[in-house]
Formats: structure tokens, sequence, C-alpha cells
């Protein structure tokens, strides 16, 4: 995690501006992040199995709401 | 705190929402529809899931409108032990909605509310309790059946702090959860109910950014806080590299923390080609595993074990003027540790699975 936060941090910080021109293959359809349509990515139905998998920390994330 | 929140941001959307009608009535510029469908399924749990999203944009204005709906059927199985319970499937179908309203500035900050609801069981082991404490206390004083439901409301913003180039997004999410609880049988008392409402406060924060004319990458991180949990730390970085003009190698790691009772880690990547950017077939690996929830092995308890899961998928994508599709299919394999003797009535439950799952999506632009 302090890895991830790391890079977080510097690539905040470290982003030099590339041109619209130069930013052809970074537009293609399966090179952008989307949440819906035919170029997302991952199971969604696996939040359901795996309890860290979940994007919430709500019912769905618990899972484990009868849990003693 | 929550209570102004939930104010403040049931405020915001309805300010949006009137501000988004009015300009949609002035001039759509672009609008859109998607339909999603996913089957996951085993020898005794039958996952699907199919969803709408239409979409409505205008020059400052972007409006989303999605419903869902899924259906959980399993085979209910109970221990040998528990000579009172009987094997039976169980059906559950669950519907959730929500409207996102997003206004487009000529600052560089856009404005973001979502609002949503469902009414219905959210996974398969909720179902799985709820059978399994119908079965065994349902006539005992104390049992209330209950049909879970919720609601979310998100408020946020979106701040492009390199024009073109680089996206910080943050937004803060307030959820309410009814859900079916837990008992515990008492001599002489009635049940012993678990928690039935929880409410969970959410931060998170991302960015997007292009690090290069064929890298780009999107790093997430969150908190979140739920009635009677660890607070819940998320972060995940993906990363999409251009290898050539015809390659995509995507990765993403992630990482989950809740205090010292939960903890997961989770990496994929995806391997994907392409013909003049139109047509696309792709390959991805994944794997997660986790801790478990499991506190003390020697109290019974309905908390899971520690989980290993691997996935692996073959994708192919169509990519139109003004259409596109997507297929995708592959095993999916769930192996748990085994379950403490003291548990032994879960141990249907969390049990080793060999899953297949089948997913597909057509989108529109109009």
């Amino acid at each position: 995690m302090a890895l991830l936060v790391g890079v977080m941090a510097a690539t905040l910080s470290g982003c030099a501006a590339v041109p619209v021109w130069k930013q052809g293959q970074v537009s293609k359809p399966n090179m952008v992040f989307n949440d819906h349509g035919a170029f997302t990515y991952g199971m969604r139905l696996n939040s359901q199995i795996e309890p860290g998998s979940a994007d919430n920390g709500g019912a769905a994330a618990a899972g484990c709401t009868a849990c003693k | 705190m929550t209570g102004r929140w939930h104010v403040l941001s049931l405020a915001a959307v309805s300010v949006m929402l009137c501000v988004g009608m009015a300009r949609m009535a002035a001039a759509t510029t672009d609008s859109g529809a998607t339909i999603e469908a996913d089957a996951l399924g085993c020898s005794d749990v039958h996952l699907e899931d199919a969803g709408l999203l239409a979409d409505e944009a205008t020059a400052h204005t972007q409006v989303e409108l999605s419903a869902t709906q899924t259906r959980i059927g399993i085979d209910y199985a109970p221990a040998p032990a528990d000579f009172v319970s009987q094997p039976v499937y169980r059906e559950e179908n669950s519907t959730s909605a929500g409207l996102t309203g997003r206004l487009d500035t000529d600052s560089d900050l856009s404005p973001l509310v979502t609002v949503g609801g469902y009414r219905g069981f959210t996974d398969y082991r909720s179902v799985w309790l709820d059978e399994f404490y119908r079965q065994l206390f349902s006539i005992v004083p104390g049992y209330v059946p209950v049909t879970p439901h919720g609601w979310n409301v998100l408020a946020g913003g979106r701040w492009t702090y390199v024009p073109g180039t680089a996206i910080l997004q943050c937004t803060v999410v307030e959820q309410g959860d009814t859900v079916s609880p837990g008992y515990e049988p008492q001599i002489g008392l009635p049940l012993l109910r678990g928690l039935e409402r929880l409410r969970t406060t959410s931060l998170r924060i991302s960015t997007e950014n292009v690090l290069s004319p064929t890298v780009r990458t999107l790093l997430e991180g969150g908190v979140t806080y739920t009635t009677d949990r660890e607070t819940r730390f998320t972060v995940q970085g993906s990363v999409n590299w251009a290898v050539s003009e015809t390659l995509t190698l995507r990765t993403v790691v992630g990482d989950v923390t809740e205090g010292d009772e939960f903890h997961s880690v989770s990496g994929s990547m995806s391997l994907e080609r392409d013909w003049s950017a139109r047509w696309f077939a792709g390959i991805s690996v994944r794997g997660y595993r986790d801790g478990g929830e499991v506190v003390d092995p020697v109290i019974a308890s309905s908390a899971a074990p520690a989980l290993r899961t691997r996935e692996l998928a073959a994708t192919l994508r169509w990519q139109g003027a003004r259409a596109s599709f997507r297929i995708e299919a592959g095993p999916y394999w769930t192996r748990y540790d085994p379950v403490a003797l003291a548990s032994s009535q879960y141990a249907n439950l969390y049990r080793n699975r060999d899953w297949r799952h089948v997913e597909g999506a057509v989108s529109w632009t109009f």
C-alpha cells in the first residue's frame, strides 16, 4: 500500500503535459478507463464473492452482515 | 456530520438536475445507451446481472440514468450435522437504479452528483445466510424476516489540473443499508439479532494521467467508515501501456485493509491486439487473495475463512462509428481455507467452487 501511495504522490507531482497531437495511442478505446460499455475490464460479479473487491464499504462489501 | 452531507448532497442534486434539464431542453448534443449482461455460475450457485444505462449530454451537462436487475439462485444445502434444516432451491431478485448529473463548467472544475437505491439481496452469501437462519429460527420469538434495501448519495468534483493530460476526482459517498441480520439463540429469551441497519461514509480520490504518448494511468484511493466496522482503506493502481501500434497491456493492482481484521490484495493483466482500432481480441488473467474475516477460530462464526481466486478470460470487442460491443467468457476458481470446526455449519457456504462466467455489452450513440 505504501508503494502505491508513493506512486500516486509521484504521479501527481511529476506529471508533464503530453501534447494532444501525441495522444493518438492513449486515446484508443482500449487505452481509456470506462465504467460502462464495450471497453470495460474485469468481472463485475466477483464483488459478490471477494470481500476485498467490492468498491464500497456497505452491505455489498460486508457480505458478512450476519457475522458474529 | 453525515446528516449534513446528506442534505447538502440532495440540495446539490436538485440544483444539478434543474440546470441539466434546462440546458438539455436548449440543445442536446449527444445521447447514448448501453445494455450489459453478466452471468456467473457453478454447480450450486447461479448469478445473473442485467443493466441498462442511458446518458444525455449537452455542451455543459451530462445526465446518466442506470437500472440493474440481479438474480441470485442457490441450491441451499445444510451441513451434514444439521438435522433441522432441509436442502432447498432459493431464488432472489434485486433491483437497483441510479441517476448521475455532471456540470461541465467553463473552468477546469466539474461538479458531480449521483443518487441511487436498491431493493433485494446484494450477494449470494447473504441469501445463503438468510436461508440458514430462516430454517433454524423462523418459529422462534425474535425472528423478523427482512427485505434488504438501501440508498446512496455521491457528491464530488473533477478537476482537470493539466488540460488534456491529468484529472483529479474527489467524491464523498453516504450510504444507508438495511440488511438481513444474523441471529443467536439465548436460553429463556428471544433471539439475539445482529445489526440490521448500516451507515457508510466513504471518501474517494482518484487521478488519471497521460504519462507519455503510450502510457495512461489511473490511481485510486479510498477511506470507508461503516457502522460497527474498522475503517477500510482501499488503494488501486491501473496502468495502460500501448506496447506497439496494435498491442495494449493493461495492469491493475489493488490492496484493501480493514484494521487488523481484514487484508486483501489483487492483481490482473490484460493483453489485447487490435485490427485498425475496430476489432479487439484479448486474454486476461486475474488473481485475488485475502486473509479471511475470522477473528477467533474457536468461536462459531459465519465470517469467511481466507480466500484465493483465479480468473482467466478471453474477450472480443468491436468499435464502430456509433456503436460498440463486447463479449467475454472464461473460468473462475474460488478456493477457501478449511472452515474452523466450531463453524462447520457454514462449510457448504465456504466450499471451493469452479465457476464459468459470460459477459456481454452493447452501446449506441445517437
